[in-house]
């Protein structure tokens, strides 16, 4: 079984970022954000993972 | 309102609802970087048959002769909240807008009676905590039946009952094998395609 990336990628934590994410207000203001407040129910968004490839001394990865 | 339960089993069942679960949908190579794109689902249900979920958990822990019963991947489709769906912006943060469906007009009461083939609508007891959702059954995606046995320790949320989930299963399929017939008109003109 192949390892999965998430462990693959965590060694390069600093290269992770996230896209898309709407800053929240700090005081929720409809009953849709107190619901997701509250339920920790967010929309769908997208990250990134970034790592560098290593090759070793015959050019493969 | 859709009845669920708290049982929680080690292994992955059909109708369970699991939170943070990603779709990898992108990776390339540029200059030495590699850069793997995730979509992050905040909820999940799970699609796949229930005997055979089972029977691939038995296997591995009867450690059978075969691996017959084996899965590639687990079917899932995302939960989104309804009131994101009646506005069209369950996908905003992808830079995606969706069809509005007016919430208090006949489209919000077909689509809370399960009268759109496209949508399932799911309502909850008080006591589980999420809110009023939809499938959408031109979204799903699988996972790694491991990975997902493994997010499913820290991150299950309830399991839908049988009945209630059999109506998905049976459902879904149901909208996946919708044939579109040709209009008379564009099959005069032979573009019925």
């Amino acid at each position: 079984m192949p390892e999965p990336l998430d462990k693959i990628f965590a060694h390069y934590p600093s290269g992770e970022q996230t896209t898309g994410a709407v800053a929240k207000p700090s005081t929720p203001e409809t009953a849709i954000e107190v619901e997701e407040q509250k339920y920790g129910i967010a929309k769908v968004k997208r990250s990134r993972l970034r790592a560098q490839i290593i090759r070793d001394q015959n050019g493969t990865s | 309102m859709t009845r669920t339960e708290r049982l929680n089993l080690t292994r992955v069942c059909q109708g369970d609802i699991i939170r943070d679960v990603s779709y990898i949908d992108g990776v390339t190579e540029s200059a030495g970087i590699l850069e793997v794109s995730r979509l992050e689902f905040p909820l999940v249900i799970v699609l796949t048959q229930d005997c055979e979920l089972e029977q691939e958990y038995q296997m591995h822990v009867q450690n059978a002769g075969n691996q017959d019963k084996w899965l590639v991947s687990v079917l899932v489709a995302p939960l989104y909240n309804a009131e994101h769906v009646y506005r069209g912006e369950h996908l905003s943060e992808l830079n995606l807008a969706m069809q509005q469906i007016n919430q208090r007009k006949t489209p919000g009461q077909f689509l809370r009676n399960n009268d759109i083939p496209r949508y399932h609508y799911l309502e909850f007891a008080p006591d589980v905590p999420i809110v009023a959702s939809v499938i959408d059954f031109k979204h799903y995606f699988s996972v790694n039946a491991q990975n997902l046995r493994e997010r499913k320790k820290s991150s299950f949320v309830c399991m839908v009952s049988p009945l209630f989930r059999e109506a998905i299963s049976h459902r879904f399929p149901a909208y996946l094998s919708r044939i579109g017939l040709p209009e008379p008109a564009a099959e005069r003109t032979g573009n019925s395609g």
